[in-house]
């Protein structure tokens, strides 16, 4: 029984967060004085998550290879993380961002990559195209999901969120808003591409990326509607059409919150497809913010020519968010997992013991920051 | 049954501190320049304004808002009565459009002095302050009780 140890990139994790955190925190009072045309922002998270299944790993994001389970009890990297970003506000149409983060990956390492890149010109305030790496808002939070702070949770239920996984696309987009009596309409189109690995020596190059999203918001209303298309290609294999469909509404009058979205998502042959989705609701408590949410992803059971098992999960969480002081968190989550009787789920490092169709609970701690 | 009723009370009474406790101080009112030909506003159009979901205001015109410094009693007030919304949910709300690019924070200024002087400097500027600091240079379009 190989049990991988982390403590080398690990404590450079540590070592970064705890900089970050006693360096930028203080001085995040910006000094208004001086308007600079270059901004620094950051966020990052230091997580801790333990699960009780010994015969799988489960993890936070899609591909990473091991995670809280079988390789560590006690696992640090499933949802720690940290993003810089710069952005250049240049003339009052013209401006930029760069943002930089490091989290676990496919190959075990925490290797900072790119997530955006990008040049935006606003036309006018309400319109404006962006060209460079821009994120791909599939679903409500994907292109924010790694910031905890912004997020109620400790992280995206991976039922609905893993199940499109590239942030990024190389390429363009045009975001146009409009509004309807009192309600703000955003309407985004984005043409790309993208890749992302399963594994090392496994990439999967998605083309033609095209999509559509339409945001309302109205008071303490948000519906959003979505469709993305793409062709994508994994090794050897021939280009497949992947679609999503997607929806979301969200109300938030201050004192409590309540989400919900739904998607259909497909990938020819290398996916059952799948029908997902969640609802979630919280209390504010002063400081305090209770959460409780279900999340399940369902297989279509269409024919796939890799071997993946994965046929759907459940997810019942309920937590706590302690906006403890300012700009940080402190959260605690519950997670009942469980799996359909022939399924592995989104679970990885799956041991010769491993049953389908098992399960886990799962306990995590979070500290997010953001500066 | 007796305990039951006792711990639901405790939770009841515990819910309403909550809810309570929340800042509550003198009155504010949203101000432009009293040279703005702007003449009143619902709290919806300014919280809109101050969320950055519009740009414009209603009667047409782009919308400049300024805050007060992130620490002020006004800006919590202010935004409490507006959008419902404490510090830390704003704070959550913004970082969502910063670290995706698509959108800073209205522009801070440190006192309420600095605010009539931004809404002066620029004629399409709004902003809000403590009733009591009203002069002839601004004009208020909402009193938020």
């Amino acid at each position: 029984m190989r049990k991988p140890t982390y403590t080398g990139s690990m404590w450079r994790v540590v070592a970064a967060l705890s900089a970050t955190m006693l360096g930028f925190a203080p001085c995040a009072q910006a000094d208004d004085v001086t308007p600079s045309i270059f901004t620094l922002s950051g966020f990052g998270t230091l997580g801790v998550t333990h699960s009780s299944l010994g015969t799988a790993d489960f993890i936070g994001t899609a591909f990473e290879p091991n995670g809280a389970g079988h390789s560590r009890n006690y696992d640090f990297t499933g949802d720690s993380k940290l993003g810089v970003q710069l952005t250049g506000q240049f003339t009052q149409q013209l401006s930029a961002v760069v943002q930089v983060v490091s989290q676990h990956q496919y190959d075990n390492s925490f290797t900072p990559y790119v997530q955006w890149a990008n040049l935006k010109y606003a036309f006018t305030p309400d319109f404006s195209v962006r060209v460079g790496r821009i994120e791909v808002p599939t679903f409500l939070d994907s292109d924010y999901r790694d910031v905890g702070y912004a997020i109620p949770w400790i992280r995206v239920p991976a039922e609905l969120y893993n199940s499109q996984p590239y942030a990024n696309s190389d390429g363009a987009d045009l975001t146009y808003r409009f509004h309807v009596g009192e309600a703000a309409n955003t309407i985004k189109l984005l043409y790309g591409q993208s890749s992302f690995y399963v594994r090392p020596n496994f990439k999967a190059q998605v083309h033609g990326i095209t999509a559509a999203f339409d945001t309302i918001e109205y008071q303490a209303f948000t519906a959003r509607f979505g469709v993305l298309h793409a062709n994508i290609k994994f090794s050897i294999l021939p280009k497949e059409p992947a679609t999503a469909y997607t929806m979301a509404l969200g109300y938030d009058p201050g004192p409590w919150f309540v989400q919900a979205e739904l998607a259909r998502v497909t990938v020819n042959q290398i996916t059952p497809g799948y029908l997902a989705g969640y609802v979630s609701a919280g209390y504010r408590i002063n400081k305090f913010t209770p959460f409780i949410s279900y999340a399940q992803s369902y297989s279509l059971g269409h024919s796939i020519v890799l071997p993946n098992m994965n046929f759907g999960q459940k997810d019942a969480s309920c937590g706590v968010r302690w906006d403890f002081r300012k700009n940080m968190d402190l959260k605690v989550q519950y997670d009942h997992v469980w799996l359909p009787a022939n399924s592995t789920g989104m679970f990885t490092d799956l041991q010769p013991t491993f049953r389908p169709g098992s399960g886990t609970n799962v306990l995590s701690v979070a500290l997010d920051f953001v500066f | 049954m007796h305990f039951t009723h006792t711990w639901i009370k405790a939770g009841l009474v515990a819910l309403m501190l909550g809810w309570f406790s929340q800042p509550s101080m003198a009155e504010l009112v949203v101000v432009v320049s009293a040279k703005s030909p702007l003449a009143a506003l619902n709290e919806h159009q300014v919280a809109d304004i101050f969320l950055g979901r519009t740009s414009d205001f209603p009667s047409g015109g782009e919308a400049v808002p300024i805050d007060q410094a992130e620490d002020s009693a006004s800006r919590a007030e202010f935004y409490l009565k507006t959008t419902g919304k404490s510090p830390a949910q704003l704070k959550a709300y913004w970082s969502k459009l910063i670290f995706t690019g698509s959108g800073q924070p209205p522009r801070e200024v440190a006192s309420t002095a600095e605010v009539k002087k931004a809404l002066n400097a620029v004629l399409n500027s709004i902003g809000y302050i403590d009733k009591s600091e009203l002069d002839s240079s601004v004009k208020v379009v909402l009193l938020l009780h």
